[in-house]
């Protein structure tokens, strides 16, 4: 087993330092290099690039296109990324996390033992991870992605991923939302077929559903609607809940995380079969359907709110297109197919069409003749306004209203203005609080910023005593311009709405890069090993009696023979130690579809 | 620059289709990536026409519907009561009729009654007289001896004409009375001329805004230049056309109707209620009727104070001229042009369901120019 080592000093063999990659964008040499797609999700992470025409999947040196979306440390510090750190996870919990994509955009931090991680570093891990890939494939330095959020994501949970991209050293060349980037991948397939489409997006952690309208390369989206907190990965929680329920008794942490591993394949077997039963563990379909009945009852109301948004009635889609691991399972099938009514198609990749059209995206960016006809329209799918008071009779003044600017589901980029006044003839000062949301009342919305108008006193003989336009302008990428517009004094303000929470500055972007150094990140030639090395972990963790002591002998001899940095002494350790897990690991691998 | 011209149609273009190639055709021109700004405008272009398209079209169903008799007794009492308004809408379709026709057209209570050139006139004067079959000369008062002495009466009294005729659904008399106004309105009105044809306005806003605009356009011109209300728009033809160009867009015809209520008035007092207010939505859901029903009376306080300090005379005086100050025509006018708003806003998106009469009645008391959320209205 591996010895536990304190963190020290670089090896020499794994000291490309953190911050190497971080030689900023600024580079001048930007323009003509490649643009790469990512879709960065909750369970799995992709990155695709556009080669001859088409989108693909970039794999890493195993062969495998998916990275798991987790980070672990393994005993001697090291930053481990993608499916070692799962595998990690599943016997050491505490070492490391997944599913980060739900806190992005809060002030959550995690603590790994000594060390502490942001959601937004932990992104950060992952996308230096894909940009490595991208990098061999490439053989060339990846400055600039397009990276895809949930179309749900609000301004903060978008700024979160801009900033993770810039830590591992990404420029963003465009957000992309979700189910746009499936459409325009779906729509670069079909180019002169006329569809209205609905993209139903239940990914590992969020919901999306998106209307849209394709015609003659021009892929336009009529509205979207989501829940940022709700996707496959919390069915399996609310199965684990059940089970462990119905067992009764206690699980220490790391029981429960192999408990849960065990459902979440047992829950991607039910996709093929009516119930699975797996290491002692055994649920069916009905099962899942009642564990996560309020779940799937969250998702009929948003899809209803998309349709009527889009001012179009489910009798006109000519597909719904099925993107996401967690649209596997078969109510999502029955809630398409009998309570919303709507033919399903299944012919895109639920994984993988997200990063195709991150990728394809990229494409338009470079100018890619491939996809310089495709063109396409997105709409922001929250509602942006100002806090406002109003006055109700003579001498009722209630403040906290929130007065929408630019609706939500309109066509970006996009300007609108209101005229506003202050409330009475002595009031010289004005703040302008800028929200994101739904509700009537500022404070069930999010805040995004604020800035403060002077010199609004009522004088004689002004026209528009008091009064001021505050225009909105909202940009493709997400980016809100404020500008307030005096209309007696003709002065203008103006604010671009930057410093959200959970935003990074230059100088803090630096710190992360400074904060994430020390860590040792998986040397290019370990990956293979460490991988290796975990996934033999975790069949000990699962093994017993002789074909445990077989692993321990095996694996020990491996990690010897990596010890000694002798190349012949690995390669045979190496034959040694697949020989004996390879077979394990196929049979595991073929009750398991891969699902994102 | 209509949205017609943006996406370089023919004007009054409203077959989808070949609006939206059009659009793509800009589109191609004005990337959102690369021309925001161009393409914010085709954009808006084609979000109006998109919306034009689908107005005319639910129109031509309606009609259609209307004629339809599949639903038996009680769906064709619930159509000959809707009859006038579709009659309305008949009208408002045939735009391109000329005056003569609608005369030959037989039906003698629709007049084409918006201002015309003096060209038209003399067609209306040659045309076959309506129903009576007498022709109205023009150097005769082209208003009945019966009304006209109305003219010589007090306020209350011409209000209390009109109601009348409304009540009694008289709107042949009424059109008489509005065409006439029309027609005296170059000579200058006859005394609380005004008055009537802003009554006239009221009723007919929710109903033919054609006719309410005109009528208003009437009061408007007939008021001595320097007592015109202050329009911060170059004059009525521009409220006209914001009006027009909005009327489809329910969003734009929020901010359209904000902009005018924020420029045009309620000095000193906080415009932000009034455009809060409005803008939270032009009768899409009848916010606009609440809305009027809570600040009606304010309103109408409003109006009597301004007039008060006015120069002019208060609106209740019997003597001399109404005393149509700049801004009690001004809040009137934006009182008529809101309701035409909500009649707009209700007729493009409700349902013609027959089997809701509340829909007829609802359009009816707005066309007797009541609010139809609240009771009858006391004789």
């Amino acid at each position: 087993m591996a010895h536990p080592t304190p963190a020290g000093p670089c090896e020499d063999w794994y000291d490309e330092p953190w911050g190497a990659a971080t030689a900023q964008a600024d580079a001048k040499d930007a323009g003509s290099a490649m643009i790469v797609g990512i879709d960065l999700g909750t369970t799995n992470s992709l990155v695709s690039i556009l080669r001859d025409g088409g989108p693909v999947a970039l794999a890493n040196e195993l062969g495998e296109e998916l990275t798991p979306s987790a980070v672990a440390f393994a005993e001697d510090g090291l930053l481990l990324v993608g499916r070692p750190a799962r595998d990690r996870l599943v016997h050491d919990p505490k070492s490391g996390c997944a599913f980060f994509k739900r806190d992005m955009g809060t002030e959550r931090r995690y603590v790994f033992g000594k060390r502490k991680l942001t959601p937004v570093e932990c992104s950060a891990a992952i996308l230096r991870e894909l940009k490595r890939i991208a990098e061999i494939h490439l053989g060339e330095t990846v400055r600039q992605a397009v990276i895809s959020v949930p179309a749900y994501f609000h301004d903060t949970q978008r700024q979160a991923t801009v900033s993770a991209a810039n830590i591992a050293g990404l420029e963003v060349a465009r957000v992309i939302n979700e189910p746009t980037a499936a459409a325009l991948a779906y729509g670069h397939r079909h180019p002169d077929q006329e569809t209205q489409l609905m993209v139903f997006d239940l990914g590992g952690g969020t919901f999306d559903v998106t209307v849209l309208n394709v015609f003659e390369n021009v892929i336009e989206v009529l509205a979207s609607a989501g829940d940022s907190a709700l996707g496959g990965e919390d069915y399996t929680d609310e199965l684990l809940k059940v089970i462990l329920e119905k067992r009764g008794g206690s699980l220490d942490a790391s029981g429960k995380a192999r408990l849960r591993q065990t459902i979440e394949l047992a829950k991607r077997g039910l996709a093929e079969h009516e119930s699975v039963e797996r290491d002692g563990v055994s649920i069916s379909r009905a099962d899942l359907a009642s564990a996560g009945r309020h779940l799937t009852a969250r998702l009929r109301p948003i899809v209803m709110r998309c349709l009527r948004d889009a001012k179009t009635d489910v009798s006109e889609l000519v597909d719904c297109l099925l993107v996401g691991g967690a649209t596997r399972m078969s109510l999502v099938d029955t809630l398409l197919r009998e309570t919303i009514v709507v033919p399903i198609n299944r012919s895109v990749d639920p994984d993988r069409v997200v990063a195709y059209g991150a990728a394809i995206q990229a494409a338009a960016i470079s100018k890619n003749e491939a996809v310089r006809d495709l063109i396409l329209t997105d709409v922001c799918p929250h509602t942006l306004g100002t806090e406002i008071s109003k006055q109700f009779g003579k001498d009722s003044i209630q403040d906290g209203f929130f007065e929408p600017i630019i609706d939500r589901n309109v066509t970006v980029p996009v300007s609108r203005a209101v005229t506003l006044s202050t409330m009475h003839a002595r009031q010289d000062k004005v703040t302008i609080n800028v929200f994101q949301g739904e509700s009537r009342f500022v404070k069930e919305n999010t805040f995004l910023g604020a800035f403060e108008i002077k010199g609004l006193r009522h004088r004689p003989s002004q026209k528009h005593p008091g009064e001021f336009e505050v225009r909105y302008s909202y940009d493709m990428n997400g980016i809100l311009e404020v500008e307030v517009n005096v209309l007696e004094s003709g002065k203008k303000y103006k604010k671009v709405i930057e410093s959200r929470p959970g935003e990074l500055t230059p100088a803090e972007v630096e710190a992360a890069v400074r904060r994430l150094q020390p860590l040792k990140i998986l040397p290019r030639d370990l990956l293979p090993n460490r991988a290796r090395i975990e996934r033999a972990n975790r069949l000990f963790a699962e093994l017993a009696g002789t074909q445990r002591q077989e692993l321990t002998h095996r694996l020990d001899a491996f990690e010897a023979a990596l010890e000694s940095q002798d190349g012949e002494r690995i390669r045979i350790a190496t034959s040694i130690l697949d020989e004996f897990v390879e077979p394990l690991f196929d049979a595991e691998a073929e009750s398991r579809p891969e699902t994102k | 620059m209509t949205p017609w011209e943006v996406l370089g149609l023919e004007d009054g273009e409203s077959d989808r289709a070949v609006i939206r190639s059009a659009y793509v055709v800009k589109l191609r021109a004005h990337r959102p990536d690369e021309d925001p700004e161009g393409f914010r405008r085709v954009r808006d272009a084609y979000e109006f026409l998109k919306s034009y398209a689908d107005h005319r079209r639910d129109e031509d169903e309606d009609s259609e519907y209307e004629y339809d008799d599949e639903y038996g007794d009680g769906a064709r009492d619930a159509a000959s009561k809707h009859e006038h308004d579709v009659e309305f809408h008949e009208l408002l379709e045939r735009d391109d009729l000329t005056a003569s026709e609608h005369a030959s057209h037989g039906d003698p209570s629709f007049r084409d009654t918006r201002p015309r050139e003096p060209e038209v006139d003399k067609n209306l004067a040659a045309a076959p007289a309506p129903r009576d079959e007498l022709p109205l000369p023009e150097s005769e008062s082209p208003i009945p001896n019966a009304i006209h002495q109305y003219f010589t009466g007090s306020n209350e009294e011409l209000s209390a004409l009109v109601w009348k005729l409304t009540e009694a659904d008289d709107t042949e008399a009424l059109a008489e009375i509005a065409s006439g106004l029309e027609r005296r309105a170059h000579e200058g009105l006859p005394r609380g001329g005004e008055f009537l044809a802003l009554e006239l306005a009221t009723i007919w806003a929710p109903i033919d805004f054609e006719r309410a605009l005109a009528l208003s356009e009437v009061v408007y011109n007939s008021m001595p230049p320097d007592e015109r209300p202050d329009w911060k728009f170059a004059g009525i033809d521009e409220v006209k056309a914001v009006l027009d160009e909005r009327l489809y867009l329910d969003e734009n015809a929020r901010h359209g109707m904000a902009r005018i209520i924020a420029r045009g008035g309620w000095e000193g007092e906080p415009t932000l209620t009034v455009s809060a207010l409005l803008k939270a939505k032009v009768a899409r859901d009848g916010a606009l009727h609440e809305w009027l029903k809570r600040h009606a009376p304010d309103l109408e306080d409003y109006i009597r104070f301004k007039s008060k300090k006015s120069r002019h005379k208060p609106i209740d005086t019997a003597e001399g001229s109404i005393g149509c100050g700049g801004w009690f025509v001004r809040i009137w006018l934006i009182w008529v042009l809101m309701r035409a708003c909500t009649a707009m806003g209700n007729e493009s998106n409700e349902n013609y369901g027959v089997d809701d009469n509340s829909h007829y009645e609802r359009l009816e008391k707005l066309r007797r120019g009541l609010d139809p959320t609240e009771p009858e209205r006391p004789k």
